[in-house]
C-alpha cells in the first residue's frame, strides 16, 4: 500500500495532535483494562464488544492522523476479535495477543510522540503473530491479499479522503453532501462490492430527495455513522475483503429517514418504494464476491441475516448513546485552571475571614452582619468544596495499571499471583493520583518478588500455591487509606538487618532496634534485600522513590509484618493538601497551627501529675497513662511565656509512634484554613510544613509533628 | 555600547526595555543596585511573622496578598549591624528561580540606566561580604555595587549558616 501521506489534505495542528494523544492513550488503557477483565471471563460479550470499540475508535483516530502503521496493527487487533466474537477463534490466545499488541501500540504512540512517524516495533511480527493466532496462515490467501492490497492502496485512500470530507460537511449538511456521497458511490461501483455501492446510491437518493433543511439535518447521524463504516471499508480493502456489513439495516435506516421527510414532502415518498425493494433483496445478492478469502460466515438467507444483522447493531447501538451522553457531560480542563481556580478560592475563604472576623468588629453587636456573613460563609465553604471535588478522580485508574503489572509479573516471575482489589471508586486529589503510580508499581512488584514465595515454597509451608496480594483504598477520616497486604512469607528482621550493615546503614547488631525502626530501613537509598537482582526489581531504587514520594503529598506509610503470614503497608494521605481544620496554639510570640486531626484532647495538667526521668525527660500521668512531654518552645528555640507546665496548656497528640503531651503556652483559636507553601527554600525549618494566613492577616506556622519528634530525637 | 536607540520594537519587548536598567537603593553609607529583572515591586514595612530555626539575616515572612514570602534583611545578610527599620526602611520583593523573596534595605532611591560599559568587574579581594557584588556601576561620580541576586538568596553560605543554626 502506499507510504505516501502528502495527499491527505487535512492539516494536523498540535493541539489536535495533543488532543489525539490524550485519547489515544485513554482509549488503549480501557482496552488494556477490558482485555485483563476477558482474561478472567473470557466469554464476556460485552467486554469483547467493548475491546472492539475502543480499538475502533483508536483505528480511527490514527487514521486521521495517517498512521498508517498504528493503523494496521490496531486494523489487526480488531479484526482479530471479531474473530472471537463470531466464535472462529479461542478467546484465550487471541486476548493475550491482543494485550502485548496494546504494548506495541503504546510505543508506536510514544514514537510518535517523540516526532517520529508513528513506528511499530516490529510490525511484520506483530501482525503476522496476530493472524497466526487469527488462523489466516494459508500462504496464497497472504499473497492474494498483498496483491490485492498494493492494486487497493490508492483506492483506499481515496475512500478514507473521502470518507473525511464527509464527515465534515455532516457538520452543514448541504448540496456538497449529495456530491461526496455520488463520488464515493462511483468508486464503488469500480469494486465488485455492491451492497457497498447500494448503500450510498440509496443515500444519494435520499439526500437529492430531501429538498429543506430539517430533513437533512435528520441525516448526521447516518451519515456519520456510515463514515465509520466506510472507513472500515477501506481497511477491508487492505485485507482484501471488500465487504460492506450487511446492508440492509442501513438501507432500513435511509428509508426510514425518507419516509420521515415525506411526511414533509411528498415528492419524496416515491422513492421510498424502491429502496424497501433494495432492503428485501436476498442476502446472497448483496453480499460481495470479493469477500469470499475472508473469513465470514456462510451465506444465509435473507430473513436470518437481516435478524442476525439487528441482533449485532443492537449492542452498540445500546452503548453509544449512553458513551455520547458522558462524553457530552465531560469536558477536559487545564489543569492549571483547576489548580488556579483551587487558589482563588483559598484566597476567597482568607478574605472572608478576614472581613468577618475584622478586629475592627470587636465588641460591636451587629446581629444583621452576622446573618449576611454566616450566609457568606456558608457560600463560600460550599465553593470550597465543590472547588476540591472538582479535582478528585477515582483511584481505579492507577489501580488498573497495577492489574497489568500482575499479569506481566506472573508470566515473568512463573510465580501464581492473585490480586485482589477493593474501593476503586475511593476519590483522591488529581495531584495524589499522579504520585501515587509509582510507589504503588515498586511496592506491588516487591511484594510479588519479595514477599510472595515461590509455588513450591508456597505448598511446603502449607499455603495455596496462589499468593494473593490484596490492593485496597478507602477514605477514613480526612485521609485516604491505601493498603497492599500480601500473604507471602512476611519481612525478615535478621535478613533487614544484615542487609543494612553490609550497606553500613546502621553500625551496630541493631537488636534494640523495634520492628517498626527496623522495617523503615528498606525506604533507605540503596537498600534491596533481593539476594539477586532480577528483571522484576532489586536495583534498590524502589523503596526510597516510594518514601519520597509519599512524602511529596504529606503521607505516610506504616508497615506490619508477621513472619510466614505476610506483610502489609499501609499509605495514609491527607484528603485535600490545601486545606486544614487546624488548632491554633500560641508559644512565646509564635503561633502554630496544629493539625486537628492529630489532636485526642487538650488539659492544664495538675503537678502532681509530672514525673521527670533521670536524663531529664519529663513524662505526664495522664488517667492509666504515662506520655512524654515535648517542650515545643525548646524544639524551636524560643522564649516561651511560661515555663511551667501547670501554667500551660498540654495538647496530647497522637503521633505514629504513639501519643506525646506538646507542651505550648495557650490555645488561641480553632479554625479551617488553607495551606500556603512557602516561595522558594529559603526559610526550610525542620518541624514546619507550611504557612497559613489568620483573620488578620497574619502568618501562622503550621506544624509537622511528626518532624518535630525526629528532631527532638537526634538531639 | 552605543546609548539606547529608542526603537519602537524595544518598547514591546519587555525584557529588551528592562536591560540595563538598576533599582538603587541604600544601606549605611552606600549606594547598590539590583538588576530590575528580577525585581517584582516594592512595598512598605509589614508585620513580620517569626520563623524559628532560621538564620538571623531572615526575619521571617510576611504575607504578600495571600501569599505568604520570606523576609531577608539584606543589612544582617552582609553582616553589617542590624538597624531599627523606620519609615523609610522598604521590602523590595525580588523573584529568582521560582523563589521570591522580600529583601529588607535602608530606603528605596531611583531606577538608573548602568550600561554594560559603565560597569567595572569586582577586583576579587576576595572577602565574604564582596560575594554578593558582581560588578561596580559608575554613575556620574557616584558608585553603585550592583548586587547578583542569585549569590545573595542561594549562596553557600547561606545553607551553611542555616545549617550551622539548625545544629
Amino acid at each position: 500500500m502506499s507510504g505516501d501521506d502528502s495527499s491527505f489534505s487535512f492539516e494536523i495542528s498540535p493541539e489536535l495532535v495533543a488532543q489525539f494523544m490524550v485519547e489515544a492513550l485513554e482509549q488503549l488503557q480501557e482496552a488494556e483494562a477490558t482485555l485483563l477483565k476477558l482474561m478472567q471471563s473470557p466469554d464476556d460479550a460485552a467486554a469483547l464488544q467493548l475491546v472492539m470499540q475502543y480499538i475502533h475508535t483508536f483505528k480511527g483516530n490514527c487514521g486521521l492522523l495517517a498512521l498508517s502503521q498504528l493503523q494496521q496493527a490496531s486494523h489487526a487487533v480488531e479484526s482479530l476479535i471479531i474473530a472471537v466474537q463470531d466464535g472462529e477463534v479461542e478467546s484465550a490466545p487471541a486476548v493475550a495477543a491482543s494485550l502485548e499488541t496494546i504494548d506495541s501500540l503504546r510505543e508506536g504512540l510514544n514514537n510518535f510522540a517523540q516526532g517520529g512517524p508513528g513506528e511499530v516495533p516490529d510490525l511484520d511480527q506483530v501482525l503476522a503473530h496476530l493472524k497466526k493466532i487469527q488462523g489466516i496462515s494459508a500462504p496464497e490467501a497472504q499473497d492474494r491479499k498483498q496483491q490485492e492490497a498494493a492494486d487497493s492502496g490508492e483506492m483506499v485512500r481515496a475512500f478514507m479522503e473521502a470518507s473525511e470530507q464527509l464527515r465534515q460537511e455532516s457538520q452543514r449538511i448541504s448540496s456538497r453532501a449529495l456530491e461526496l456521497t455520488e463520488s464515493i458511490r462511483l468508486l464503488m461501483d469500480s469494486l465488485p462490492c455492491d451492497a457497498a455501492s447500494q448503500v450510498f446510491q440509496a443515500l444519494s437518493a435520499a439526500l437529492s430527495a430531501c429538498q429543506d433543511d430539517a430533513s437533512r439535518q435528520s441525516f448526521r447521524p447516518v451519515i456519520v455513522g456510515f463514515c465509520d463504516k466506510l472507513d472500515n471499508f477501506a481497511f477491508a480493502l487492505l485485507d482484501g475483503v471488500a465487504a460492506w456489513p450487511d446492508p440492509a439495516p442501513d438501507i432500513d435506516e435511509i428509508s426510514c429517514l425518507i419516509n420521515k421527510a415525506a411526511e414533509r414532502q411528498p415528492q419524496a415518498a416515491a422513492l421510498a418504494a424502491p429502496l424497501a425493494g433494495i432492503a428485501s433483496a436476498p442476502a446472497a445478492e448483496i453480499r460481495s464476491e470479493a469477500s469470499a478469502p475472508a473469513p465470514q460466515k456462510p451465506a444465509a438467507p435473507a430473513k436470518e441475516t437481516q435478524s442476525k444483522a439487528e441482533t449485532r447493531s443492537e449492542s452498540p447501538a445500546e452503548v453509544k448513546p449512553e458513551a455520547a451522553a458522558k462524553a457530552r457531560r465531560e469536558i477536559r480542563v487545564d489543569v492549571d485552571k483547576l489548580d488556579r481556580l483551587m487558589n482563588l478560592v483559598g484566597e476567597l475563604l482568607i478574605s472572608e475571614i478576614m472581613v468577618t472576623h475584622n478586629p475592627d468588629l470587636a465588641g460591636l453587636n451587629l446581629p444583621n452582619f452576622e446573618r449576611a456573613s454566616h450566609r457568606l460563609r456558608l457560600i463560600t465553604n460550599e465553593l470550597q468544596d465543590l472547588a476540591m471535588a472538582v479535582r478528585l478522580v477515582p483511584i481505579s485508574g492507577v489501580f488498573r495499571r497495577m492489574s497489568r503489572v500482575i499479569h506481566d509479573l506472573k508470566q515473568r516471575s512463573g510465580k501464581e499471583i492473585r490480586l485482589e482489589l477493593k474501593g476503586e471508586d475511593t476519590e483522591v486529589d488529581r495531584s495524589v493520583i499522579e504520585i501515587l503510580g509509582d510507589p504503588l508499581m515498586h511496592m506491588l512488584r516487591n511484594s510479588a518478588d519479595h514477599g510472595l514465595e515461590t509455588p513450591e515454597e508456597r505448598r511446603a509451608a502449607g499455603k495455596p500455591e496462589e499468593g494473593c496480594i490484596r490492593l485496597s483504598a478507602a477514605q477514613i477520616g480526612a485521609e485516604i487509606v491505601i493498603t497492599l497486604q500480601d500473604d507471602g512469607r512476611g519481612l525478615s528482621r535478621s535478613r533487614i538487618l544484615a542487609k543494612a550493615r553490609q550497606q553500613a546503614l546502621i553500625e551496630d547488631e541493631g537488636t534494640s532496634m523495634s520492628d517498626q525502626d527496623v522495617w523503615q530501613l528498606i525506604f533507605k537509598p540503596g537498600f534491596s534485600t533481593a539476594d539477586t537482582v532480577t528483571d522484576i526489581s532489586g536495583r534498590g531504587v524502589g523503596m526510597d522513590v516510594v518514601r519520597s514520594n509519599i512524602d511529596k503529598v504529606k503521607g505516610r506509610i506504616e508497615i506490619h509484618s508477621e513472619a510466614g503470614k505476610g506483610a502489609s503497608f499501609v499509605i495514609r494521605i491527607p484528603l485535600s493538601l490545601s486545606t486544614i481544620d487546624g488548632m491554633l496554639v500560641k508559644v512565646g510570640h509564635v503561633q502554630y497551627m496544629i493539625p486537628l486531626l492529630l489532636i485526642r484532647e487538650t488539659l492544664r495538667p495538675h503537678p502532681e501529675q509530672l514525673n521527670t526521668r533521670h536524663d531529664g525527660q519529663e513524662f505526664l500521668r495522664i488517667r492509666k497513662e504515662v506520655l512524654p512531654v515535648v517542650r515545643l518552645h525548646l524544639c524551636h528555640g524560643i522564649e516561651p511565656r511560661t515555663q511551667r507546665l501547670d501554667e500551660g496548656i498540654v495538647i496530647i497528640i497522637n503521633l505514629f509512634r504513639g501519643p506525646i503531651c506538646l507542651f505550648v503556652d495557650d490555645i488561641v483559636s480553632q479554625m479551617q484554613t488553607i495551606v500556603k507553601p512557602l516561595a522558594g527554600q529559603i526559610c526550610n525549618t525542620p518541624g514546619i510544613s507550611g504557612f497559613t494566613i489568620l483573620s488578620d492577616g497574619q502568618v501562622a506556622l503550621i506544624l509537622d509533628l511528626e518532624e518535630v519528634m525526629q528532631l527532638t530525637h537526634k538531639s | 555600547m552605543p546609548s539606547n536607540a529608542k526603537h519602537p520594537v524595544e518598547e514591546e519587548d519587555d525584557l529588551d526595555a528592562q536591560k540595563d536598567k538598576y533599582l538603587t537603593f541604600h544601606i549605611a553609607s552606600e549606594d547598590y543596585g539590583i538588576a530590575i529583572v528580577h525585581v517584582t515591586e516594592i512595598i512598605g514595612m509589614q508585620r513580620i511573622t517569626q520563623v524559628p530555626k532560621t538564620p538571623p539575616f531572615i526575619k521571617g515572612v510576611i504575607n504578600l496578598r495571600g501569599k505568604v514570602i520570606p523576609v531577608m534583611d539584606v543589612r544582617l545578610r552582609f553582616r553589617m549591624p542590624g538597624r531599627d527599620y523606620d519609615e523609610r526602611t522598604c521590602i523590595i520583593v525580588v523573584q529568582h528561580n521560582d523563589a521570591t523573596v522580600g529583601l529588607v534595605v535602608d530606603t528605596v532611591s531611583e531606577v538608573l540606566d548602568i550600561p554594560k560599559g559603565a560597569i567595572e568587574a569586582c577586583s576579587t579581594i576576595s572577602r565574604d561580604q564582596d560575594n554578593f557584588v558582581s560588578g561596580m556601576g559608575k554613575v556620574g561620580d557616584s558608585i553603585k555595587m550592583l548586587i547578583d541576586v542569585h549569590r545573595l538568596l542561594f549562596d553557600d553560605t547561606l545553607e551553611k549558616m542555616a545549617a550551622g543554626q539548625n545544629a
